[in-house]
C-alpha cells in the first residue's frame, strides 16, 4: 500500500526533475568523450611535427608536405578499406596479395614493356574486377563457411600473390610505358599530388558510407554484437561480404597506384603496406574487437607513421637505430593516445 | 562420467603418442646411422637430381638462377628441382630437407637467404650423401675445407670490386666533385656491406672531393628505396649529385623518385647487377644518361657454376679436400660497364646466352669461363680499411 | 475471459504449443489480449515464459495452435516478421547497439523507403533524428535522439527500446503490442518508478505484456495477470481479484516467504570485521562511515547516484578512494587491492554476475575453485577428482541443481550460477565478510528465497554481510542492520534490533 502512494505522488515530481538532470548530463559527457580521444592523437601528431621541424628546417616545406601526402597516399586508401574491416570486428591480411594481384593485372593489360594488349580504361576494370572477386570471395568464405577472417585473408594473401607471381612469370621486369600515366601518382594538381587526391576522394566517399549508408551503420552494428543485428532482421550476410569486397578493391587500387608509382609491375608492389595499415587503424584508435572507431581517425593513425618515417629520415637518425626509435615513439604515441579510453577494469588482452 | 572417459582416452592417446615418437626417433637416427658413410665414392650421373635453390622468384637475378640451372640440366640431362625459399630461411631449410628425405643424391645450387643458412643446410645435406655449392651468404667462419668434400664450395663475386667499380663510374662521372646518397640493402647482408665497403673505400681513396651525405638501407626492395628516395630529396632537394644503390631493383625505384621530382637530369647513378631493365635505360640515354656505372655478372652463371662445381664433385671428378684453398672459397670476376662498353654485354643477354654459357662452362670447367672467371679467393673477402 | 467486443483482440494465442525433443516448454496456451491492456506474466523460471515471448517476437516456431495479430493469423518465419506485424520485445539481456546513436537503435527496424533511410539505403539524418525523437516523445522520455547508447544508464536504454518497439508498429500503422520482459530486474526503485509511468502511457498507444518477478510491481502496473507453471498457463485473473500471496503460491506450488528473521542489536562486546571511516571520493561519495559486524547483515540503500556501490567496491579494494580509511580484520591500509582484501578474507559477489563474477565457459566446479582451490589444491597443482568432490558437497549444501559440477557454468540457471559465485567465496578457509552486490538481481522469487536462505545461514556462522540489495523489502526481509546514503553521504542508520524504521522513513531518505 505505501508504495503504491509514493510512487504515484511522492516520487513523481522529484523523478521528473532527476531524469532531466540526467538527461542534460548525458549529453554532456557524451560531448567531452567523443571530442577526448582524438585530440590526444592530434596532440601527438602535433609534437611529433613540432619536433622534426625544429630538427630539420626543411621537414616543413612545401616540397617535404608533398612528399609525405605522396607516401600517405597509398596507405590511406588501403586503410579506408581495413578500418572497415576492423569494424566489423574482422581483419583483412590479404592486401599485400590483392595489390600485388591487381598492380599485376592493371600493368600487363596497359601499355607496358612486354607489348601484349593495352586495353586502356578496361584494363582498370578488369584489375579491379580482380580484386573483387578475390573479396567477395574472402567475404563468402568468411561468412558462409564460419571461417575466422584471420586464417581466409591469410589464405587469400598468398592466393593474391600467388596469381601475381604466375602472372608475372619469368619474363622481364614489365615497365610502364604510358607517358602520361609515369609519374602522375606524385604530379602536383592544386598543390597537392595526385595520389592524394584519389585518397582524398575515397576517404570522402568511406566516410560517407560508414555515415550515412544502411552498409556502414549495419558494418557498426555488426562490430557491436552480431547476435543483435541477427534478431533484428538486419542484413548481416550481405554486408559482411561487402565490406571485404570494398577492402579488396581499395587494396586493389592502391596496388594499382603503386605499380603507377613505381613504373614497374611487381608482384610484391604492396610489400610493407600492411604493417602501415592495421597498427595505422589501432594507433587510430578503432577497436579490433569492432565496433568502435572510425574512418577519420585512421587517417590520423597513417599520418603519424607516415611522418613519423619521413622524420626519423630528414631529421637525420642513424639508420641503424630508425626501427628502434620508431618503435618506441610508437608505443609512446599509442598509450598517450589511448590514455583517456582505458577501461575500469583495466583488461587489456 | 562422460568426463572421466574422456581423461582415460587422452592418457592413452598420450602414451601412444610418446611411443610413436620414440620409433620415429629411433627410425631417424638409424636413418643418419646408414647414410653416415657420406663421401662414398663417386655418384652414378642416373642416381643424381640437380637442385636449385634461390630466394625468390620474381627478382630477375634469381630468375635469371633458374635458367642457368635449367640450361645445365638439360646439358648434362639430369633432372632439375627448383626451391623457392620466399624470402624466408625456415621456407629454404625445410624444402631443402624435405627434397632430401626422398633419398636421390642432390647435386644442389643454393643462394642462402641468410648466411647462419648455410651450415644447417650443409649439414643436411652431408648426413644425405649430397653435394652443395653456397652462393653469396656464408658465416666467415665456416669454411668449405673445414666442413668436408659435401661442402664443395663457396662461391660469389667480390662486393669490394663492385662498390669500387661504381664509385668510379660516379666520381668520374661528376668530375670528382659533389654529393653522393647511398641505399644499402639488407643492413646485415655481407654482400651489401662488401659493396658499401668498396664505394666508400674508392671515394674516400680516390676522389675526396666528393661527400657521401646519407645511407639509407632499402632492404633490396624498389618500393621502399623509391620511398626513401623521396624523403632523401625532400631533406637534401638539388643538393644530391649522385645515387649509388646496392642493386638494380632499389636502382629502379630511386630513379623513379627523382623522376617524379623532376631532378632526373642533373644526378649520376650507378649500381650492381645490370639488370635487363638497366641495360634498356642506359641504351636509351635515360634522364641525359642518368646511369653512368653498372657492374656486370649474370645469375644463370652463378648457378651453372655452383651447379657443376657441385656435380664434378658428386661424380668424382674432381676430389674437393685436394683442391686449391680459392677453389673451395672463389671469387669470380665482376665487370665494370659504362655506356661506352655497354655494347660489349648485349650478347650474354640473348636467348641462348645460358645454353652457350653452359656448353662454354663444360668444355673450360668451373674457373675458366669467360666472362665469369675465378680472380681470387681462398678465405673471407678482406674489406680495406677505414 | 468472457470477452465478446468488436474490436479485435490484439493477440489471440489458441492452444499455442511448442517442444524441444522431449521436453515440452510450452503445453497449449490460449490467451487474449484487448487493445490498451496491460497483462502481466509471471512464473519461475523454466516455467516457459521465456520460450512462449522467443514465439511472440519470432525467435521460436511453434509447433501447434494459432496467433493472430490484429485479427489476422500470422506465421512468423524470424524475428523481422514479428516486428512488422507489431509485436515489439523489449529484452531482458539489452538488445541495443551500444555504439549507435538512439535514434538508429530506434529506427532499427523500420523497413527501409518508409522512415529516414531511403531505397537506396542512404541516411536521411535529419529525418531519422525527427521521427525517433517522436516516437521518445510519445513515452514522455526528452533524451536527444543523437546520444550514442553507450552514454546512457539502464533505465534510459530501457526507454529506448520500448520507444523502438512503438515506433515499428507506428510505421506499420498497427496497434503495437509491446512485451516488456523483465524490464525493472536491473533497475533501481527511482527508476522503477520512472519506468512504470511510461508503462501507463503505453495504455494509450497500444497493450503491453508485463513480464517480471516482482509480485509488488504487477500487482500495481497490470490490469490482469496471468501464471505460468510447467509450460501450462494455470491462471488469469483480474488483479482486483488476487492478492500477491495467492499469486505467489499459484507461480511456485507452495506456500510464501519464510519466517522474518529475528534480530538483535549490536552486541558492544564485539567488534567490528569491516570498519570504514571517513571514506571519501571526490565526485562519488564522502565522509562514508560504517561498521560491519560479525554475524550481522549490513544493508546499503540508496538510489543510483548515492554511491553505495562505489563504496562496496572500496571495501573490496576494487576501486580506489581519496581520504579516509578502511580498515578490515585489523588491517588498516591506505593502499587496498582486491588481492589483499581477499587474503584478508573479504569476499565479493558482483552486480555484473556473468561479467565480473563468474566464468561461463568453465566448469562450475573449476569456477568454485578459482579464488580459494581449499582442499582441491595440492602445492601449485589441482586434483581434478578432489575439485568434483569438493564441488559435489557445495552443490549438496547450497542446494545448487542440476547436481552436475562439471557442466559449464553458463548452463544453469541464474539462480544457480549465483549460488555457484556464493560457493566460491565461502570455499575460503578464513572467510571474515562477504559484500554482495545485488546479490539477487535477476533471480525469480523461489530462486531469491534460496540464496537469501544461505545468506542468513552463511552470516549465522558468524560472517560480516554488507549488501547492497535491490529493494527496501529485500533489506527490510533479511538485514540486521541499514544504512542509507543519499547523494554519496550517509542519511540515516538504523540497527533493526531496536530500530523499526517504515518504507517511507527509508524511501524520504533515499530521494
Amino acid at each position: 500500500m505505501v508504495h503504491k502512494v509514493l510512487s504515484e505522488q511522492g516520487a513523481g515530481g522529484i523523478t521528473t526533475t532527476a531524469i532531466r538532470i540526467r538527461e542534460s548530463g548525458i549529453e554532456r559527457r557524451a560531448r567531452f568523450r567523443g571530442l577526448a580521444e582524438p585530440l590526444s592523437l592530434l596532440v601527438a601528431l602535433a609534437v611529433l611535427i613540432g619536433v622534426f621541424s625544429l630538427l630539420n628546417e626543411r621537414f616543413l616545406t612545401a616540397s617535404n608536405i608533398q612528399n609525405v601526402l605522396t607516401q600517405s597516399a597509398i596507405p590511406l586508401i588501403v586503410a579506408v578499406g581495413a578500418t572497415l574491416v576492423i569494424l566489423l570486428g574482422s581483419i583483412d591480411l590479404s592486401v599485400e596479395g590483392v595489390m600485388g594481384a591487381t598492380g599485376m593485372t592493371w600493368i600487363l593489360l596497359s601499355n607496358n614493356s612486354r607489348g601484349g594488349a593495352d586495353l586502356g580504361p578496361w584494363a582498370w576494370v578488369i584489375a579491379l574486377g580482380v580484386a573483387l572477386l578475390l573479396g567477395v570471395a574472402s567475404g563468402l568464405i568468411f561468412t558462409a563457411l564460419k571461417v575466422p577472417s584471420f586464417i581466409v585473408t591469410l589464405g587469400m594473401w598468398y592466393v593474391g600473390l600467388g596469381i601475381a607471381t604466375m602472372l608475372y612469370g619469368t619474363d622481364l621486369l614489365p615497365r610502364l610505358e604510358d607517358e602520361g600515366l609515369k609519374g602522375w601518382t606524385s604530379r602536383i594538381s592544386l598543390g597537392l599530388p595526385n595520389s592524394f587526391w584519389v585518397a582524398l576522394l575515397v576517404i570522402g566517399l568511406g566516410i560517407l558510407v560508414l555515415r550515412n549508408t544502411r552498409i556502414g551503420r549495419v558494418t557498426l552494428a555488426i562490430g557491436n554484437s552480431e547476435t543483435i543485428v541477427r534478431s533484428a532482421g538486419l542484413p548481416a550476410f550481405p554486408v559482411k561480404v561487402a565490406v571485404f569486397a570494398i577492402a579488396a578493391v581499395l587494396s586493389g587500387l592502391g596496388g594499382i597506384l603503386a605499380t603507377v608509382q613505381l613504373d614497374i609491375g611487381s608482384p610484391t608492389v604492396g610489400s610493407g603496406v600492411l604493417f602501415i595499415v592495421i597498427p595505422a587503424v589501432v594507433i587510430g584508435g578503432t577497436h579490433l574487437g569492432g565496433g568502435k572507431g572510425g574512418i577519420l581517425r585512421t587517417v590520423l593513425g597513417v599520418f603519424l607513421l607516415t611522418i613519423l618515417n619521413n622524420g626519423l629520415i630528414l631529421s637525420g637518425v642513424e639508420s641503424s637505430y630508425q626501427s628502434a626509435v620508431t618503435g618506441a615513439i610508437l608505443v609512446a604515441a599509442i598509450v598517450f593516445a589511448a590514455w583517456s579510453q582505458r577501461d575500469r577494469l583495466r583488461v587489456a588482452k | 562420467m562422460s568426463l572421466k572417459h574422456n581423461r582415460g582416452a587422452l592418457v592413452r592417446f598420450a602414451a601412444i603418442a610418446a611411443v610413436a615418437a620414440l620409433a620415429l626417433a629411433g627410425c631417424t637416427s638409424t636413418a643418419s646411422g646408414a647414410g653416415g658413410s657420406s663421401s662414398s665414392g663417386p655418384i652414378a650421373k642416373e642416381d643424381l637430381v640437380l637442385v636449385a635453390s634461390v630466394i625468390n622468384t620474381t627478382n630477375p637475378y634469381f630468375i635469371a638462377n633458374i635458367e642457368g640451372a635449367k640450361a645445365l640440366s638439360k646439358k648434362l640431362d639430369i633432372p632439375l628441382e627448383i626451391i623457392d625459399s620466399q624470402g624466408s630461411s625456415q621456407t629454404e631449410i625445410s624444402k631443402i630437407q624435405a627434397i632430401l628425405a626422398q633419398g636421390k643424391k642432390v647435386v644442389m645450387f643454393v643462394n642462402t637467404v641468410a648466411s647462419s643458412d648455410t651450415p644447417t643446410i650443409v649439414d643436411a645435406v652431408k648426413r644425405a650423401g649430397g653435394y652443395v655449392s653456397i652462393w653469396w651468404n656464408k658465416p666467415d667462419n665456416f669454411e668449405p675445407w673445414d666442413a668436408g668434400d659435401n661442402f664443395v664450395a663457396f662461391q660469389k663475386h667480390p662486393g669490394v670490386d663492385s662498390g669500387r667499380c661504381n664509385a668510379q663510374a660516379i666520381g668520374d662521372a661528376l668530375g670528382g666533385k659533389g654529393n653522393v646518397i647511398m641505399f644499402p640493402g639488407v643492413q646485415d647482408s655481407t654482400t651489401s656491406q662488401t659493396r658499401v665497403a668498396g664505394f666508400e673505400a674508392e671515394m674516400r681513396e680516390n676522389y675526396p672531393g666528393i661527400k657521401i651525405l646519407e645511407n639509407q638501407p632499402s632492404n633490396w626492395d624498389p618500393q621502399l628505396a623509391n620511398q626513401n628516395a623521396k624523403d632523401l630529396i625532400a631533406k637534401y632537394g638539388d643538393q644530391i649529385n649522385g645515387v649509388w644503390s646496392a642493386d638494380d631493383g632499389m636502382q629502379l625505384g630511386a630513379i623513379q623518385a627523382f623522376d617524379d621530382a623532376g631532378l632526373l637530369d642533373k644526378v649520376k647513378f650507378a649500381s650492381d647487377g645490370l639488370y635487363p631493365d638497366t641495360v634498356k635505360l642506359m641504351k636509351e640515354g635515360y634522364g641525359n644518361n642518368a646511369i653512368v656505372g653498372e657492374t656486370f655478372h649474370r645469375g644463370y652463371m652463378a648457378s651453372a657454376i655452383g651447379l657443376y662445381t657441385a656435380y664434378l664433385a658428386a661424380t668424382g671428378e674432381i676430389v674437393p679436400s685436394e683442391l686449391p684453398k680459392e677453389k673451395r672459397t672463389s671469387f669470380f670476376d665482376i665487370k665494370c660497364v659504362t655506356p661506352e662498353t655497354l655494347g660489349d654485354y648485349l650478347k650474354y643477354d640473348t636467348p641462348t646466352a645460358a645454353a652457350d654459357f653452359v656448353d662454354q662452362l663444360v668444355e673450360k670447367g668451373p674457373w675458366d669461363t669467360e666472362p665469369a672467371t675465378l680472380i681470387g679467393g681462398g678465405g673471407p673477402e678482406v674489406l680495406p680499411k677505414p | 475471459m468472457s470477452d465478446v467486443t468488436t474490436t479485435p483482440a490484439v493477440l489471440h494465442l489458441n492452444n499455442v504449443s511448442k517442444s524441444f525433443g522431449s521436453n515440452r516448454a510450452v503445453r497449449g496456451v490460449s490467451l487474449s489480449i484487448q487493445p490498451g491492456e496491460v497483462i502481466g506474466l509471471i512464473g519461475e523460471n523454466g516455467a516457459g515464459k521465456s520460450t512462449l515471448l522467443k514465439i511472440l517476437s519470432g525467435n521460436y516456431r511453434h509447433d501447434e495452435g494459432t496467433i493472430a495479430v490484429n485479427g489476422r493469423e500470422v506465421q512468423f518465419r524470424g524475428p523481422a516478421d514479428a516486428l512488422r506485424a507489431g509485436i515489439g520485445v523489449v529484452h531482458q539481456e539489452q538488445s541495443l547497439f551500444t555504439n549507435l546513436t538512439i535514434a538508429e537503435n530506434i529506427e532499427v527496424n523500420t523497413p527501409i523507403g518508409r522512415g529516414g533511410v531511403n531505397r537506396l539505403g542512404l541516411y536521411n539524418w535529419r529525418r531519422l533524428y525527427a521521427d525517433a525523437a517522436q516516437a521518445l516523445d510519445l513515452i514522455g522520455s526528452h533524451l536527444n535522439p543523437k546520444t550514442r547508447v553507450s552514454d546512457l544508464s539502464f533505465v534510459d536504454r530501457q526507454m529506448v527500446e520500448i520507444a523502438r518497439a512503438i515506433r515499428v508498429s507506428a510505421a506499420s500503422h498497427t496497434t503495437p503490442l509491446v512485451i516488456l520482459d523483465e524490464p525493472t530486474a536491473i533497475l533501481e526503485r527511482t527508476e522503477t518508478a520512472i519506468l512504470e509511468r511510461e508503462i501507463s502511457k503505453l495504455r494509450d498507444i497500444g497493450s503491453v505484456i508485463f513480464v517480471s518477478h516482482r509480485l509488488d510491481e504487477v500487482m500495481r502496473i497490470c490490469d490482469r495477470v496471468v501464471v505460468m507453471r510447467d509450460g501450462e498457463l494455470i491462471a488469469d485473473r483480474a488483479v482486483d481479484d488476487v492478492t500477491e500471496e495467492e499469486l505467489f503460491r499459484l507461480m511456485v506450488g507452495r506456500e510464501t516467504h519464510a519466517a522474518v528473521r529475528s534480530r538483535r542489536s549490536i552486541d558492544p562486546a564485539n567488534s567490528p570485521v569491516i570498519s570504514i571511516h571517513d571514506l571519501t571520493r571526490a565526485g562519488s561519495y564522502a565522509d562514508v562511515s560504517i561498521d560491519a559486524y560479525p554475524g550481522r547483515i549490513l544493508a546499503i540503500l540508496g538510489t543510483s547516484g548515492s554511491g553505495r556501490e562505489s563504496v562496496a567496491r572500496a571495501i573490496f579494494g576494487a576501486e580506489g578512494f581519496d581520504s579516509g580509511s578502511v580498515s578490515i580484520a585489523g588491517y588498516s591500509g591506505r593502499q587496498l587491492s582486491i588481492k589483499k582484501a581477499v587474503a584478508l578474507g573479504v569476499g565479493y559477489v558482483p552486480a555484473e554476475r556473468k561479467t565480473e563474477g563468474m566464468v561461463g565457459e568453465m566448469p562450475a566446479d573449476q569456477n568454485i575453485t578459482l579464488t580459494h582451490p581449499g582442499s582441491a589444491a595440492l602445492g601449485p597443482f589441482e586434483l581434478p577428482r578432489r575439485r568434483l568432490s569438493l564441488a559435489r558437497a557445495w552443490f549438496e549444501k547450497l542446494d545448487i541443481r542440476p547436481r552436475e559440477p562439471e557442466h559449464m557454468l553458463q548452463d544453469f540457471s541464474g539462480g544457480n550460477q549465483q549460488k555457484v559465485v556464493l560457493a566460491k567465496w565461502l570455499n575460503s578457509s578464513h572467510l571474515k565478510a562477504l559484500v554482495l552486490d545485488h546479490p539477487l538481481r535477476g533471480l525469480d522469487p523461489g530462486a531469491a528465497e534460496t540464496v537469501n536462505a544461505q545468506i542468513r545461514s552463511v552470516c549465522d556462522e558468524g560472517t560480516a554481510i554488507i549488501l547492497i540489495p535491490d529493494t527496501i523489502d529485500e533489506a527490510l526481509d533479511i538485514a540486521d542492520d541499514i544504512v542509507v546514503m543519499r547523494d554519496g553521504r550517509i542519511s540515516g542508520v538504523f540497527d533493526l534490533g531496536h530500530d523499526n524504521p517504515a518504507t517511507l522513513d527509508l524511501l524520504e531518505r533515499m530521494l
